[in-house]
């Protein structure tokens, strides 16, 4: 039977059923079939294709012989390499979702029927993929595998609830959150920072800064707990411009000088890993805060060694490297430094015995050319400054009389004719000569000065104490 | 605090009382009321200066103990000075001079320990039979000269303790605390310790004896 021609083609013309395929109505588009016969699954077969105008004769037809378009011949056609869906338009695409909600199994999900924001078709499952994204992200979603779907597209699709269905239920692209954005930075900086086969696209500077901007900006939505969990490295841009981790970064302080702002890390060598100074504010503090920048350089040497090599200090991290490294700059960016950050340290690190003392031993370049350990410096402030010698260890500190400067008082340094200072000037007499003929004058010269500080420093119940232990002394 | 630094600085100046000269110190090794004869032992500057008495004050500095330091001045001050034999010899002589002066260091009950050891110092002038000058601890073969009365006869018999003409009778109560005490000359004095013989002369005095026979001739005319 299936040779007599007995089916009427649109043309007007009689065919043999064997010689029909017959197209259900799920795989027409307006009024033509969705796939051309030349693109079924038996391309050599000079097929006719019969358009039905409902599938209720499908069986009879199959029972004749006639050959029934399905969805094997939809699978194999989709997974065709050379079967290209840019020449389709939106609304083919919405009818195969349509199609492909009621045959799931149709689709063999390699198929790039996905037409992205950038102008890329793609197939599901390749990355991560959302229809729609929050406004105002500040980098390219690609640096964390996020494509989002053409807009337009989209729209098309949502026309036909069952293929707008097919989409966000069957292939679950959804709309993108920032939950999800966060996310994916995290997943992203745990990769490191070259390209991977899953991040194609490698992070930069640019990247780097605008994750944790976003995250900055976000960071009421972070789960911190599975943050500390994953213990993942997160990577920022150091002042040098180059990537670097975040625990091994430190705060990047504005400093003023001649009424003008700019990163401390100016006055140092640039080798320091200093945050660049062109994170805004509020995100290097969240940095700092949440993510593993240090708030300042350790202000000691640590007393044992590292245990490990997650735990290892790099040698250019520490103050004290800092010190060690401007003997050949001489510009004491070790004293800038802590000028920075003096105020904002906690009390009971200023405070410190074993904090002070060390940083009290810290080399500074003097005026005189010399290095001395910061307690034996002398400080040039407008009550200091009369009785300075150019052979005296001053150090070399632009606006020296700056009150910012003040705080090297903790640190041992002298600021005014004190105790130290006084005797500073008698030891410097030990090694003049002594004159032949001593006279009151001399003797006044040389202890007045110090017989009149005591005098003046010890309060009236103070004095009297000092009698009371020093019956003998004269104060 | 402060006394700390002027002891560990050597900041305090100081002066070698009878030299006029000074030098730098710890508070520890200068001595208030030291006698005048020292030379190796540091004093507070004697001056008018308010501020310099007044740091030595508060410094407490130590006030001088011929006990403590006596032995150490001498020492010092000798291996200083005993090229110049005539400048020891006054300078010990002043020395000894002051220990007797202070009455309170030579008492019935014998000489303290730190005075024996002073007395038996090999530092005492000595001016031996050949007319060398010399230095020795005092003992029974140095003899001191104090008596005149046979000081001519005896020069160049005997090792004398030799204080040039400074009078030696001040002295005779603290040498005989020494433990081996030097012989003194004066004790010979007594006539129960000298025995005394006349002789002519043994060598004629011709010059003389014709000076008294022409004196005679002349007188006789």
């Amino acid at each position: 039977m299936d040779y007599l021609p007995i089916i009427r083609t649109p043309a007007g013309g009689w065919v043999a059923p064997r010689d029909v395929l017959v197209v259900p109505t799920a795989l027409q588009y307006r009024g033509s079939p969705l796939f051309k016969s030349g693109n079924c699954a038996d391309r050599n077969s000079p097929y006719t294709a019969i358009l039905l105008e409902s599938d209720h004769d499908v069986r009879f037809l199959e029972a004749l012989g006639a050959r029934i378009f399905n969805k094997d011949d939809v699978r194999a056609i989709l997974a065709a390499p050379e079967f290209s869906f840019q020449t389709k338009g939106y609304g083919w695409i919405a009818a195969l979702f349509e199609y492909l909600h009621a045959n799931p199994s149709a689709d063999p999900t390699s198929s790039p029927y996905l037409h992205l924001e950038t102008g890329e078709w793609t197939a599901p499952h390749v990355g991560l993929m959302y229809i729609g994204k929050p406004a105002d992200i500040p980098f390219d979603l690609a640096s964390v595998n996020i494509s989002i779907l053409n807009g337009d597209f989209v729209t098309e699709i949502s026309k036909i609830e069952t293929a707008r269905l097919y989409l966000t239920e069957e292939l679950q692209i959804g709309k993108l959150s920032e939950a999800t954005i966060i996310s994916a930075i995290f997943d992203r900086h745990a990769r490191g920072p070259s390209s991977t086969d899953l991040y194609p696209q490698k992070l930069d500077a640019q990247i780097c800064m605008a994750h944790a901007q976003f995250l900055s900006r976000h960071h009421r939505l972070i789960d911190w707990d599975q943050r500390a969990e994953a213990a993942y490295p997160f990577y920022v841009v150091s002042q040098d411009g180059r990537l670097r981790k975040a625990e091994e970064m430190v705060t990047n302080k504005m400093v003023s000088r001649k009424k003008r702002m700019f990163p401390i890390s100016d006055l140092g060598p640039p080798s320091f890993p200093f945050l660049s100074s062109s994170y805004p504010p509020e995100v290097a503090q969240f940095l700092a805060k949440r993510l593993g920048v240090k708030a300042t350089f350790p202000l000691t040497e640590p007393t044992a060694p590292p245990t490990g090599p997650t735990e290892a200090v790099p040698e250019s991290t520490t103050l004290h490297s800092m010190f060690s490294a401007d003997e050949g700059r001489k510009t004491n960016f070790g004293l800038h430094y802590l000028s920075a950050i003096w105020a904002d340290l906690p009390l009971e690190i200023r405070q410190n015995n074993t904090i002070l003392q060390q940083l009290q031993t810290m080399p500074c370049h003097c005026k005189n050319g010399r290095f001395v350990p910061l307690r034996q410096a002398f400080l040039r402030t407008s009550k200091l400054a009369p009785c300075l010698s150019p052979e005296m260890d001053v150090l070399d500190l632009p606006s020296s009389g700056h009150p910012r400067w003040l705080f090297l008082e903790a640190l041992g340094v002298t600021t005014e004719p004190n105790v130290e200072f006084l005797i500073w000037g008698l030891r410097h007499h030990i090694g003049k000569q002594i004159p032949r003929q001593m006279s009151e004058g001399y003797l006044e010269a040389l202890y007045g000065d110090l017989f009149a500080y005591y005098r003046k420093c010890y309060s009236a119940s103070e004095q009297e104490l000092l009698r009371l232990v020093y019956p003998s002394s004269p104060i | 605090m402060l006394r700390d630094k002027f002891n560990a600085d050597t900041l305090l100046l100081a002066s070698y009382r009878s030299l006029s000269s000074y030098a730098w110190a710890s508070p520890a090794n200068v001595f208030l009321e030291c006698p005048s004869f020292i030379r190796s032992t540091l004093s507070q500057i004697p001056t008018k200066s308010r501020s310099y008495k007044s740091i030595c004050k508060f410094l407490e500095l130590p006030t001088w103990s011929t006990a403590n330091l006596l032995e150490s001045e001498l020492t010092a001050t000798f291996s200083k000075l005993k090229m110049s034999y005539s400048m020891w010899q006054g300078y010990l002589y002043n020395a000894l001079k002051f220990v007797v002066g202070e009455n309170k260091y030579i008492s019935a009950a014998g000489p303290k320990e730190w005075l024996t050891a002073i007395l038996e110092l090999p530092v005492f002038p000595v001016l031996d039979k050949s007319g060398t000058k010399r230095y020795s601890k005092l003992q029974a073969s140095v003899t001191v000269p104090d008596s005149f009365l046979f000081l001519g006869a005896l020069q160049g018999q005997l090792d004398l303790l030799d204080f040039g003409d400074l009078p030696l009778d001040i002295l005779v109560p603290l040498l005989k605390c020494a433990p081996h005490p030097p012989t003194f000359l004066s004790e010979h004095e007594s006539h129960e310790n000298v025995s005394m013989v006349l002789v002519e002369p043994i060598i004629s005095d011709t010059f003389h004896t014709r000076l008294v026979m022409r004196k005679i001739d002349a007188l006789a005319r």
